[in-house]
């Protein structure tokens, strides 16, 4: 990744600043932090269900 | 004499050119400090939710209130902005007569992984815009979390708030917050403090979640009478509406339209989301009112400062949808009587056994209901829209009801689906022996009163 313009200066940035920017990377970032919410959430549960059992 | 006229042809080009950054960067700011204060909101239910539970289920409460608020940031940021301007005027997402609606036009700025939703130094706008949406998104989801305290699940309960806070109230808003939505356009319906777009829909989202999860073991005898559960801290709660309510001033402040730039409606007045001109006195005027007036109905009504700090966010919510166009006086009038419908709306659900923890479903439901219909009443005949007399839609009674049952609506179905799948695969509710030695127990790996304060006596059974 890193700066996303050919010169290393600010004066070339117009527009998007982020790392990335231009190409697919954002994409692939959202869909990755995307599936780690889910993955969050069924991790999650999973832990609550087993804390039930354990207190059981 | 040509030189100097280009020199100062010069200088003006300078000076506007200095103006317009100004502008850019005070509309800037005040969305973004808007956001601090309204993660005010968020201490405030965070205190209060904590201090209406029972010590042995204290820092569950505050768990997933923290949770709710963490997990509807970023699926706002997936799809819940992306829905918010590709809706306004329904299936299938067709462009609006504005031209800042529909399904391209969403695809364009919304989607997370556009230019405008990341640092853009060319675009001082949409982070904060994004950012104040988020916050309503965050709030409407936390309306929920308090009616259903003591007995749901962590996940079951995110879940739902996702739903809530980044699908519901945002359909919500594409259709009759947006000045291209088809409430608006067709009904006129107008609410500008989102009485109707936020609170109806929480709080009736909050109704369809309980009539699935039941009430507290205890809340209710088996000849269908009550028991009145306390929370363990009542000035925490206290405080804590205090602190919603001031964030409630970042909240109004967001709904505001500053003037002056490209997306703005106009070159010099405020105006609502719909394009309709608004002053923050205005907004000074009848938020002070509207709290004293739901402040002081219900202590009349009550007496207990828990309804009376109640009543003073009813005033306001009842007040919302007009905030705009009330005489201050008659904001009073409509808060108070707000204040005094508080505890028999309240009384109304418990009777038909509903265990609303923390009365979320008549503060926000009942009232953002009746807040809407006031408008119609006081405020009919309001052009909805800017535009010339005739070829804009109106403010009407008519049109409040209808966009009352549809708040209604996409809140109570969701609400009631959603938690009924969610029953089904055992994600709603916890187990029972769980729910009477208390949810921190089972849960929470730390302590919230390690010394001092007794854990709450089990239900006598």
């Amino acid at each position: 990744m890193g700066f996303p313009f050919e010169q290393a200066t600010w004066d070339s940035v117009v527009g998007a600043m982020y790392m990335g920017a231009g190409g697919s990377m954002p994409a692939i970032i959202t869909w990755i932090s995307a599936i780690l919410c889910l993955w969050a959430l069924w991790a999650g549960n999973r832990k609550e269900h087993k804390l039930y059992s354990d207190f059981k | 004499m040509e030189t100097q006229l280009a020199t100062l042809a010069s200088q003006l080009d300078t000076l506007k050119a200095a103006a317009a950054v100004t502008n850019t960067m005070f509309a800037e700011t005040y969305y973004y400090l808007s956001i601090p204060l309204m993660i005010l909101i968020h201490v405030g239910f965070l205190a209060y939710e904590m201090g209406a539970s029972r010590t042995k289920n204290v820092l569950s409460s505050g768990v997933k209130n923290i949770l709710a608020f963490a997990f509807v940031l970023p699926t706002f940021w997936y799809f819940g902005w992306w829905l918010y301007w590709g809706f306004p005027t329904g299936w299938p997402g067709a462009p609006g007569l504005n031209g800042i609606s529909g399904i391209e036009y969403a695809n364009s700025i919304a989607l997370p992984w556009v230019e405008y939703m990341g640092p853009n130094i060319a675009d001082n706008a949409s982070g904060v815009f994004w950012g104040a949406f988020a916050m309503f998104a965050a709030t409407t989801a936390s309306i929920m979390s308090g009616a259903v305290i003591e007995r749901i699940q962590t996940v079951g309960f995110v879940i739902l708030a996702i739903v809530l806070g980044s699908f519901a109230w945002v359909v919500a808003a594409a259709w009759g917050w947006h000045a291209d939505g088809w409430l608006v356009q067709k009904w006129g319906v107008h609410d500008f403090g989102a009485a109707g777009l936020v609170h109806a829909v929480a709080g009736f989202f909050a109704l369809g979640v309980l009539i699935n999860l039941g009430p507290r073991i205890g809340k209710f005898n088996s000849d269908g009478s009550s028991n009145h559960i306390p929370g363990h801290n009542m000035p925490l709660t206290a405080v804590g509406l205090m602190l919603i309510i001031a964030g409630f001033w970042g909240f109004l402040m967001a709904c505001v339209i500053v003037p002056g730039e490209a997306w703005s409606w106009y070159g010099d007045k405020f105006s609502t989301i719909y394009g309709t001109p608004i002053t923050l006195s205005a907004l000074a005027f009848n938020i002070l009112m509207g709290m004293a007036g739901g402040t002081i109905g219900a202590w009349v009504m009550t007496r207990d400062p828990f309804w009376m700090m109640s009543g003073m966010l009813a005033g306001i919510i009842s007040t919302a949808s007009g905030l705009d166009v009330y005489w201050p006086g008659l904001s009073f009038v409509i808060a108070m009587g707000a204040g005094l419908l508080l505890a028999p709306a309240a009384g109304f659900l418990e009777r038909r056994g509903i265990d609303d923890a923390v009365g979320a479903v008549t503060v926000h439901g009942t009232i953002g209901i009746y807040g809407m219909l006031a408008l119609g009443i006081f405020a009919s005949g309001y052009p909805a829209l800017q535009g010339a007399a005739g070829e804009v839609p109106t403010v009407s009674l008519m049109g409040q009801i209808v966009g009352s049952v549809v708040f209604i609506l996409l809140g109570l179905v969701p609400g009631y689906l959603v938690s009924l799948v969610l029953n089904m695969v055992s994600m709603l509710r916890v187990p029972k022996d769980a729910e009477e030695h208390g949810l921190d127990l089972v849960k929470v790996a730390s302590s919230a009163y390690p010394e001092g304060i007794p854990i709450s006596a089990p239900p006598a059974s």
